[in-house]
């Protein structure tokens, strides 16, 4: 037996455990006896080995250049670095599901783990079964469609003489294929390695908050344990999910080439739609521990966010919806419409079944206050998913059962946008509420100070941008622009702007107005008011920083998409110049690999630019039709170069295995903006084809994704209350 | 909760204007096929299942396109947008833009290619680079 049967092997033992698992679950709940419960907790630990075995039988397969197995074969080649080998087990669908069952494997040996401690507590002790039993279901699933994609699969030695034949690949002499066909040139960045699995922990780690909630409901436990167990589970994944989702757009912008992270994709819009309803019941799980209200809400909210991790997962890999990431369909999407409807069917009829324990002991007082706040913001936030799961099908909606063949392309801005706009308000506004109900002359006391600072700073921020010729006029930045799909075609900017600085201005007077309270009261001095106060509440405060992470990352996104300073089809030679914003980029030096450096599969274009300051002195300028597109007011003459900013070198790769181009886009990042050279193509005369952009505040989304998971990490440490699973 | 009907139902109607607002400003969406017959009554329109057929120049970029399932018809496309990534003959393209049918001209403010997540040897096994326009070998570019 090779090392790919014995893979194979070990996913079909992985398979008949999870059957294993559900028995044990099932007679830990029958006969209430703990042995099988524990029987089945230990059963997730061998499945987590016997998983990771399986996988890693496919990643030696891959290291080791086995290219006669058909999945190893089509996403990897010889000349492949190592680290990208590895990946290539999620390079492609069928390793993706093995990989995917790996991650929930170890999600679920993690869950019975803590029941190491939970189950000492009497109610963490019932539940115990009914969580097992769940994991067990959705694990069965995964192994099943893994095993029934079979990633494993030897081409038969026909196949393999015929590629060998076609493409020139040598064989040994039992005719095994000797090199592969090589991933995606696409692919080939270390985005890659990262992005996937990052996405993966926190699709899959929805899975352990929804066999809580299912237990619970099984169980009929639904008091607050179940819902105190989860709130540490959903943080971490949250956060997994967080990062997946920034990092897949910044892979976009460091790859494609068009200088943007977010086209609204059906495969973007899938990773964010668990993203909205998750971050909902973050803030729900406040309300039912205050106040005990919204118990039915919160077992909706988590049962619809795993729900849309399966869908998302449908979405990207069925072929259902047209997206320009076009994932391999084949017959996989009917098993997930079986799956989603099952899991859909059980969990509202359990729904239903328990209702009236789902009823809270209290009521809502007040729209003035906090509960009020977050419940509005979990609206908001349900409602931007319905929104965007809505128009992602909107296309094949309208053309299938309708026959209407129209979209609007500007849509999911027109429509998304206000409430993105209110939600920020209610972020910014929040935390000034109190629980219960709120005076209005209490709100206006802790409201006056950040209103204020929200003014100064927006007109600040502004001056300081027009200082910088980044800003293009005043009625750009606040009249709306009925022009292009872009936001700032309906929704005035400097809306945004004031919202993320009022967010900011809020969280800080929090964090004053406690240590304040601090130093007078208590007479600390400045610095141990501050650790004290958040030491001593750190899921609050670490909440704060999870908000000043979003203002950052809003100013980001809107300063670096709104200001954005572009020139396309610039043609060019060595030692022409051509400007953007107020920098002189001169291409300096331009080297072709004719053939293929050492461990290198790809021939290799690179142009080497310099990057100046423009001064009034010329220079040869670019030719052609260079076409510029500005919202501040970049110009297209002549200038002249100055004070030396950066060197960059942009390349373009061909792959002769399979003909093809790929840019690699060169990025100068400094801290107000981007310089991003995009080289796509040239010709035999010499001239350069660029697309050159000058994106302001890049930084600040990486700053903002940094704040929101130091503040999300912060928040989710036991440091402060009582541990998980015993006390609480 | 009584108290937040209110708040609900200004989120819906707020919703049924946007997506009315939205609904009201759509544009068609054609195949190739169908952009030359009377369907297409002039303005902006996206086409579908356009597959490019034939690159004549970069810069400014130039190019023909099929229907994906066919030859015929073509249509000769112009854009002032950059080469996009992955550009090559026989590579799925979205456009969107207007068509003039006496010139048979589809002028594109916005094209976007497929980003395929898996990677799919050529049948016959050649390698050829499709990006270059058919009067200049892809050896053009080793002589530089």
């Amino acid at each position: 037996m090779d090392v790919l049967q014995f893979g194979r092997a070990l996913l079909l033992l992985g398979t008949c455990l999870t059957g294993l698992i559900f028995v044990l679950a099932l007679l830990g709940i029958i006969t209430k006896e703990r042995r099988f419960v524990v029987s089945a907790r230990t059963g997730f630990y061998g499945l987590l080995v016997i998983i990771g075995g399986a996988a890693g039988c496919l990643v030696y397969g891959f290291v080791s250049g086995q290219y006669s197995n058909e999945y190893i074969y089509n996403y990897s080649e010889k000349l492949l670095p190592t680290g990208f080998k590895i990946a290539g087990l999620w390079a492609g669908l069928d390793g993706s599901l093995l990989f995917w069952t790996l991650v929930l494997s170890a999600w679920s040996a993690a869950a019975a783990l803590q029941h190491r401690w939970s189950s000492r507590h009497p109610t963490g002790r019932r539940l115990e079964p009914y969580v097992y039993l769940v994991l067990a279901v959705v694990t069965f699933f995964f192994c099943l469609i893994t095993w029934n994609e079979n990633p494993f699969s030897v081409m038969p030695l026909e196949q393999r003489l015929r590629l060998a034949g076609g493409h020139g690949i040598a064989t040994d002499a039992s005719g095994n294929l000797l090199d592969g066909a090589g991933l995606n040139q696409q692919l080939v960045n270390y985005w890659f390695v990262i992005h996937p699995p990052t996405l993966y922990m926190g699709f899959v780690g929805f899975t352990i908050p929804f066999a809580f909630a299912m237990a619970a409901l099984l169980a009929g436990e639904l008091g607050d344990y179940w819902i105190r167990i989860i709130r540490r589970w959903t943080m971490v994944t949250w956060i997994f999910l967080t990062s997946g989702v920034i990092l897949g757009g910044l892979w976009a912008y460091r790859q494609l080439g068009w200088g943007g992270y977010w086209a609204w994709d059906p495969v973007e819009n899938a990773s964010f739609l668990p993203w909205c309803t998750g971050t909902a019941f973050l803030h729900s799980v406040m309300i039912q521990e205050r106040r005990d209200i919204l118990k039915g809400w919160n077992v909706f909210l988590i049962l619809l966010t795993f729900f849309l991790t399966i869908v998302a997962t449908w979405m990207t890999r069925s072929g259902v919806v047209d997206s320009v990431h076009a994932f391999a369909g084949g017959d996989i999407g009917i098993w997930f419409q079986g799956f989603i409807f099952f899991i859909a069917g059980v969990a509202v009829f359990l729904f239903f079944f328990r209702f009236r324990a789902l009823r809270g002991t209290q009521r809502l007082e007040s729209v003035l206050s906090r509960e009020a706040a977050f419940f509005i913001n979990n609206l908001i936030l349900v409602l931007i998913a319905a929104i965007i799961f809505f128009l992602s099908f909107y296309d094949k909606i309208s053309h299938d059962w309708f026959g209407i063949d129209a979209k609007n392309p500007a849509m999911f801005n027109l429509v998304v946008t206000p409430f993105f706009a209110v939600l920020l308000f209610l972020t910014a506004v929040g935390p000034s509420l109190g629980w219960v109900k709120t005076s209005t002359s209490s709100l206006r006391r802790n409201l006056l100070s950040p209103l204020l600072a929200t003014a100064l700073f927006t007109v600040g921020v502004y001056v300081f941008l027009d200082s910088k010729g980044l800003m293009g006029t005043w009625e750009e930045v606040l009249v709306p622009r009925l022009r292009n799909q872009h936001p700032s075609a309906f929704y005035p900017t400097g809306l945004f702007l004031a919202l993320a600085f009022f967010i900011c201005a809020t969280v800080f007077s929090e964090f004053f107005r406690g240590m304040k309270s601090r130093v007078k009261f208590r007479k600390e001095d400045v610095v141990t008011a501050f650790f004290s106060l958040v030491g001593r509440n750190n899921r609050r405060y670490g909440g704060y920083i999870v908000h000043l992470g979003i203002a950052i990352l809003t100013t980001g996104i809107i300063v670096s998409s709104m200001f954005k300073i572009k020139k396309e089809q610039i043609s060019i030679r060595v030692g022409e110049s051509v400007e953007i914003g107020p920098y002189v980029v001169t291409p300096v030096k331009q080297d072709f690999n004719e053939v293929p450096q050492a461990g290198q599969p790809y021939k290799l274009d690179e142009v080497l630019f310099r990057v100046t300051r423009k001064t009034s002195a010329g220079l040869p300028v670019a030719h052609g039709d260079a076409d510029a597109e500005s919202a501040g007011g970049a110009g297209g003459g002549a200038g002249g170069a100055g004070e030396f900013v950066a060197e960059l070198k942009a390349e373009r790769r061909f792959y002769p295995k399979s003909g093809t181009w790929i840019s690699e886009v060169s990025i100068h990042r400094r801290l107000l903006e981007d310089i991003y050279i995009y080289y796509p193509d040239g010709d035999q005369q010499g001239n350069l084809f660029l697309t050159v952009f000058l994106n302001p505040l890049m930084i600040f989304i990486y700053l903002g994704w940094f704040t929101m998971l130091g503040g999300a990490i912060f928040a989710a440490l036991p440091i402060s209350g009582s541990k998980v699973g015993l006390s609480e | 909760m009584n108290k937040l009907l209110p708040v609900v139902a200004l989120f819906l109607v707020a919703l049924t204007a946007l997506v009315w607002v939205g609904l009201a400003s759509m544009i068609p969406v054609l195949g190739v096929a169908r952009l030359s017959t009377q369907e297409y009554e002039g303005g902006d329109v996206e086409v579908k299942d356009g597959q490019v057929a034939a690159i004549e120049s970069l810069s400014p970029l130039k190019f023909t396109i099929q229907p994906r399932a066919g030859t015929e018809p073509q249509v000769f496309v112009e854009t002032p947008r950059s080469v996009p990534e992955n550009f090559k003959v026989g590579i799925d393209v979205g456009l969107r833009g207007s068509y003039d049918s006496e010139t048979n001209l589809f002028s594109a403010y916005h094209i976007s290619t497929k980003c395929p997540s898996k990677y799919e040897a050529s049948k016959d096994g050649e390698a050829t680079d499709g990006r270059y326009p058919s009067d200049s070998a892809p050896g053009a570019v080793q002589k530089r």
